[in-house]
């Protein structure tokens, strides 16, 4: 695999194997196997349809894979309910459409979490909640509930929120996808931000600049199935094959 | 205008028949006139006699069984009594029905959307079953049951001696006022209640001064846990101080009723259970569809978070549904509410079936069906108000 060298030594947290997912008749992922390192940023490239969202969503079990395996920082997921439970304070997930809380208030909603989950008390969960807004730069904004925001905003909330349950892995289904592009940027920041923090990330996402700028590596699906994979430089450049070439002449 | 069109011929004029303006005038004309027509041959079919309500200040001479917590005597009392202990009567069904079937609704309603097969199909059965029987024949059916399905009392069924049940009713245990260890009066109760009020409100504003001290200086000062602590200290102080003032009374067979304890009679029993289980089944479909208008994200973020089922239903999913179905639950609650006028149908005394006695036995028909339907309407009203004021406090929070 091209990988950097920096991250050559770093153990493997997430591997998945043969990875094959079905809905009903149609067959949404084709033997996907694949592995990433440990602060790894990856991005995950394709055009619509192409199950990116259904892989990345296998990986925190919001999707059951029917077939392969998909092992993430030595924890097997499958149908064992504590392997779920710990894969899920493990993994955080960044949605397109932010899916925050609308009935709590942005404190509330970082801090539901920590204290419900890992039965933290009320005040060290706020602290920590307002450290991480610290982070993604909206602290003044902690009283107000998730419709007063906008959408850059609440994104962000939603990233702190994730970081919250202090997952080892961020995984990201087009988090920008949604955002007017004046708030694309500082979404794109923070998460840039936490890739240099050393998170290990799986990124899908049409922003070619994160993919060229931030990313270790780029993978590419087609119609289900992982079809290429290499640091942007070679992705972007030097396409082996010829559905990437294809998808690459249509979006540069 | 006219300028701008200067091309145009001149528009054709309107029909009059086809104007909007007369149209209007033509629907209002015909309301007034029908409106006026009713008014007249009501005041000709009841004009030319006396009305009044002093009649109801008269003593009422009949009885009216299945009270609780009370014991009006009819043959001393005025109708007016006997009409409030049947608005008591009504009150009572009112309450535990609207309290029963919100819990059992909801349990139903998520039940339905459970992803355990069994379960959620028992669920629709309920719903199914219960929504689809007329109501009517649901509350006799469930009086037929009582009285003939359970045993003669002397055959109770005994459930540690604490409950009992039989065909004159379940009998269960109730709290009783008592003089208390010193052998004081009964007043002690009462007493002891007003202090447990008085905690109560002295534990709320501790916890508000608590809630501010935080807020302001941002020190923990356990808002909650001091208010508890106040609020359960000063009951269970009082309480002992007092001498416990208040017994349980558990029910004993006593030849062919029950005494002690309290007794929920078939015909309140039959009544109840029908206007619960008919409620309930529609708040449970009410409940099933305000959680499946919730967008799926929210079920995914709690998911990603690591909320449990439970949490992630109590937490996220319940919370937002409750504020969509207030409005719809509000009109299940003024049904039952009305409904429970079918206790004539299980000769209940509600406050339908007193007035019901009262206007039999001395006639005046309209002052009678004009104070049962004042007496409706205040309380439709009473739950309107309470049901605005729950919707208003919830979706403040959204904001
Ligand atoms: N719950 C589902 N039921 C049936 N088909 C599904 C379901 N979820 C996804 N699919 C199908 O699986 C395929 C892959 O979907 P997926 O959402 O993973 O694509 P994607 O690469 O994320 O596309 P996009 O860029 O549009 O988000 C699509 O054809 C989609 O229609
Ligand atoms: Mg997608």
């Amino acid at each position: 695999m091209g990988n950097e060298a920096a991250s050559a030594a770093a153990p493997e947290i997430i591997v998945t194997e043969g990875v094959e997912k079905w809905f009903g008749d149609f067959q949404a992922l084709d033997d996907v196997t694949m592995s990433v390192k440990e602060h790894e940023i990856v991005v995950v490239l394709g055009p619509s349809g192409s199950g990116k969202s259904t892989f990345i969503r296998c990986l925190n079990r919001l999707e059951e894979h029917d077939a392969g395996r998909i092992v993430i920082d030595g924890i097997e997921l499958n149908d064992d309910v504590r392997n779920l439970n710990a894969i899920r304070s493990e993994v955080g997930m960044v949605f397109q459409q932010f899916n925050l809380f609308p009935h709590l208030s942005v404190l509330n909603n970082i801090t539901l979490g920590p204290r419900k989950v890992r039965r933290q008390p009320k005040r060290e969960a706020e602290e920590q909640a307002m450290q991480l807004l610290e982070r993604v730069g909206i602290p003044e904004q902690a009283e107000k509930f998730p419709a007063q925001l906008s959408g850059g905003q609440q994104q962000r909330v939603a990233i702190a929120r994730s970081l919250a349950m202090q997952p080892k892995i961020m995984l990201f289904d087009e988090p920008t996808s949604a955002l007017d592009p004046e708030m694309i940027k500082e979404v794109l920041d923070v998460m840039q931000e936490l890739a240099e923090s050393g998170m290990t990330m799986v990124v899908v996402t049409h922003e070619m600049g994160f993919a060229r700028g931030v990313a270790d590596r780029v993978m590419f699906f087609d119609e289900g199935a992982l079809v290429e994979q290499g640091t942007p430089n070679h992705f972007f450049d030097n396409p082996r094959e010829e559905r990437t070439k294809l998808f690459l002449s249509q979006i540069l | 205008m006219t300028t701008m069109t200067g091309g145009l011929p001149p528009p054709a004029p309107t029909p009059l028949f086809f104007r909007r303006g007369f149209r209007n005038l033509l629907a209002q004309g015909v309301y007034v006139g029908v409106t006026a027509l009713v008014i007249f041959y009501v005041v000709q079919a009841l004009g030319g006699r006396e009305y009044g309500f002093g009649f109801l200040n008269q003593p009422a001479a009949f009885d009216v069984g299945n009270q609780w917590l009370i014991n009006v005597d009819g043959t001393t009392n005025t109708r007016f009594t006997m009409y409030l202990v049947g608005i008591w009567a009504t009150a009572r069904v009112v309450m535990v029905t609207l309290l029963l079937s919100t819990v059992l609704g909801v349990a139903v309603g998520v039940a339905r959307l459970s992803p355990n097969w069994l379960l959620s199909k028992m669920a629709m059965l309920f719903v199914e079953i219960f929504r689809n029987m007329p109501l009517f024949v649901q509350i006799v059916l469930w009086y037929a049951i009582v009285l003939f399905g359970l045993p003669q009392i002397q055959n109770a069924l005994d459930l540690g001696d604490t409950f009992f049940l039989s065909n004159r009713g379940i009998a269960v245990p109730w709290p009783e006022p008592d003089g208390g260890l010193y052998g004081g009066p009964e007043w002690l109760t009462a007493v002891w209640a007003a202090a447990v009020a008085a905690a109560a409100v002295a534990a709320w504003f501790v916890r508000r001064r608590r809630q501010e001290l935080e807020r302001e200086t941002g020190q923990p000062h356990y808002p909650n846990r001091w208010g508890i602590r106040l609020f359960a200290g000063g009951a269970l102080v009082s309480f002992l101080a007092l001498g416990l003032p208040l017994t349980i009374d558990v029910p004993v067979l006593s030849g062919t009723d029950y005494a002690e304890g309290l007794t929920l009679r078939p015909e309140f029993t039959a009544l109840t259970l029908g206007l619960t289980i008919y409620t309930a089944s529609f708040i449970a479909e009410i409940v099933r569809a305000s959680i499946q208008a919730l967008p799926k994200g929210q079920t995914e973020a709690a998911n990603a978070i690591g909320l449990s089922g439970y949490q992630r239903l109590t937490l996220v999913i319940l919370p937002q549904a409750l504020r969509q179905m207030i409005p719809s639950v509000t009109n299940q609650y003024l049904n039952a509410s009305k409904n429970s006028s079918l206790a004539y149908g299980v000769s209940y005394a509600d406050l339908f079936f007193v007035a019901n006695i009262i206007q039999n036995k001395i006639g005046h028909a309209v002052e009678v069906f004009a104070l049962i339907i004042v007496t409706y309407m205040l309380m439709s009203l009473a739950i309107s108000v309470v049901m605005n004021f729950l919707n208003s406090r919830l979706t403040l929070t959204r904001v």
